[in-house]
């Protein structure tokens, strides 16, 4: 029997957003399903990916299993406690990261914040000190242990909420968006560390949200796809991407992209699917276009953008992405744009 | 283990708030001159209706017409409670505010612990700045306080102490519930203000406020202190006001306890912990 760091059960949870509150009487009340029945395992020692646009649940879920939520049905093991039953237990076994900047001190320096974090979680205080040393230095940022948080850049301030979170060895891990808004040099750097440091190193179970496929992509061991609060796919991403069969997908980028177009596009006889991604306000759109062996169709897809009116700006062939299969699945994209 | 893992804890965040207290000092300079202010505003207001620093009228219908006194004792016990009241208030709206509170909820102490470093904290700053208090009062306006009772007075404080503190859990968990601490402050200053006996004596109310004013375990620490440190009278004399408070303080802790924990439960389940 395969040994579980985290499992839900059934975990659904609505949000009530109404007008007015005490002491007047709410006059109107809409439920917002953030969670539909959820149910995971995930392995000890596994690094698992949950991607979903925004507002599909991931952060809820995370809260939930963090005991900063409580569910409306179902509950949770995480490392074996109960969320509703051994709360205290389980925040001694978790460490958590959020996407937010503002989970530290500013007005503390890094090693304040640490050491001040690391009695709240009963480390010892000669254990602290190595370990906030250690771990410092595994981030590359010793030497500026001693300044206040509000001098770190957003990069420094995420990689010392990690740092936070692992102060106290943690056996699993939960992070929600941890490379949300950093530029590329700090997401790369955060992702290895995640990946080879915390995961394959030191073995810890990590739990990770993300809208980034590559993301996902790149570091998961096996990745669920979650949308509106309901759980739709969870396998390895190599598989995954073999849901969507033997397509190609042809990526255009099109200006002016009018349903005059779109209509001529739908004729295409060999065309299995299509989406048509980019911003409301942009007049540049993405179009991904699903066939099998694109190269005998190109020549008759210029052809017809042409015809319609409709100029390319971009043309490439690319292998499905988790984005694709999330798209075939849900017929939603991750985010606005790719 | 577990107790002095909580009084860790406790420690801890009284250090962690006065490091922060003293990362902004406009902020230290202000708390040091407010109370100075208040106590002189009163003290100046008293004298010139008065005539003088001693009140016939306050002698009759107190032990003492040392008017300065009476008010400068009354403003230091308020003090204290104002600052465990609002201290343990503010204390996690101000993490919410600053994004910390989700980070120190994901720890596995008790968050009874956070909340009494906060008011621990928050009372040490108070005890400093009334101890400029006293020495200022003393030197400008001849403040004259029983000395020799100040350890009764400090007893007396303590017993009077764990009702402030379960006034405070409840409050906490209030205003983790609805957020809106400045109005929650605002409202009760204004109303303890009215009802405690700070500046004049509860025998000036009006009957139906004093009902009110004696259901309030800051009214009963003034009143012992304030009969400890200016009237000179000993604890055996105050029993009539330290049965009251002992059962003030299993009424509030027991309540506030509870308060707190219904409030934080309602938090969870509509997931507005971290809202600010």
């Amino acid at each position: 029997m395969q040994d579980y760091s985290i499992i839900t059960k059934e975990i659904s949870k609505a949000y009530r957003k109404g007008e007015g509150g005490f002491p007047f009487k709410r006059k109107s009340q809409k439920t917002i399903v953030a969670l539909d029945n959820v149910n995971l395992s995930i392995g000890r020692g596994e690094l698992f990916g949950l991607l979903g646009p925004n507002g599909a649940g991931k952060t809820t879920l995370i809260k939930i299993l963090s005991t900063l939520i409580i569910p409306d049905a179902g509950t949770a093991l995480v490392n074996g406690y109960d969320v509703l039953k051994e709360p205290g237990k389980v925040r001694a076994s978790i460490g958590v990261v959020s996407s937010g900047e503002r989970s530290l001190y500013w007005k503390l320096t890094a090693r304040e914040n640490l050491e001040y974090f690391a009695r709240l979680y009963k480390v010892p205080d000669e254990v602290a000190k190595r370990r906030i040393r250690e771990l410092l230095s595994l981030i590359g940022l010793e030497d500026r242990a001693d300044d206040l948080v509000e001098k770190y850049s957003s990069g420094m301030r995420q990689k010392l909420s990690l740092v936070r979170a692992i102060l106290h060895d943690p056996e699993i891990l939960l992070l929600d968006e941890p490379t949300l808004g950093l530029d590329p040099g700090f997401s790369k750097s955060i992702r290895s560390f995640i990946r080879e440091e915390l995961n394959k190193k030191q073995g810890k179970t990590i739990l990770l949200t993300t809208h980034y496929m590559e993301e996902a992509d790149q570091m998961c061991d096996r990745v669920a796809f979650i949308n509106k609060g309901r759980i739709v796919a969870v396998d390895t991403p190599e598989r995954l991407k073999t849901m969507i069969g033997k397509k190609e997908v042809l990526k255009v980028v099109v200006e002016e992209l009018g349903d005059s177009v779109l209509n001529v596009v739908k004729t295409l006889p060999f065309l299995e699917d299509y989406r048509v991604t980019g911003m409301e306000q942009s007049s540049r759109k993405t179009v991904r276009m699903y066939m099998k062996n694109v190269d005998a169709h190109i020549q008759e897809i210029v052809e017809s953008f042409s015809k319609a009116g409709c100029r390319i700006i971009s043309l490439s062939v690319e292998k499905p992405t988790l984005e694709d299969v999330f798209i075939n699945l849900t017929g939603e994209a991750l985010g606005d744009e790719y | 283990m577990w107790l002095s893992y909580e009084l860790k804890v406790v420690t801890t965040v009284v250090k962690k708030e006065l490091v922060l207290y003293f990362r902004y000092p406009v902020w230290v300079l202000f708390d040091a001159l407010m109370p100075l202010l208040w106590v002189l505003s009163l003290v100046i207001y008293g004298m010139a209706l008065v005539g003088s620093s001693y009140s016939n009228n306050l002698a009759r219908l107190t032990n003492t017409g040392d008017y300065i006194s009476f008010t400068v004792v009354g403003m230091i016990v308020s003090s204290f409670a104002y600052s465990t009241l609002w201290g343990m208030s503010y204390a996690l709206r101000g993490e919410q505010w600053s994004g910390t509170l989700e980070s120190t909820f994901l720890t596995p102490c008790s968050r009874f612990s956070i909340l009494l470093g906060k008011a621990l904290s928050s009372m040490l700053t108070t005890s400093v700045w009334v101890i400029v208090q006293i020495t200022l009062v003393t030197l400008l306006l001849g403040l004259r306080i029983n000395f020799i009772n100040l350890p009764l007075a400090l007893l007396f404080f303590l017993i009077s102490l764990p009702s402030f503190i379960g006034i405070g859990f409840s409050l906490a968990g209030i205003v983790l519930d609805f957020k809106e601490h400045s109005a929650f402050v605002n409202f009760l200053s204004s109303l303890l203000g009215l009802l405690l006996p700070i500046s004049y004596p509860l025998n000036i109310l009006p009957p139906f406020l004093r009902y009110f004013s004696y259901a309030l375990p800051p009214t009963y620490a003034i009143e012992g202190m304030r009969s400890l440190l200016v009237m000179g009278c000993s604890l055996s004399e105050l029993i009539g006001l330290i049965i009251p408070l002992v059962f003030f303080d299993f009424f509030w802790l027991i309540a506030g306890v509870t308060i707190y924990l219904v409030e934080e439960r309602k938090v969870l389940k509509n997931g507005t912990l971290g809202y600010y």
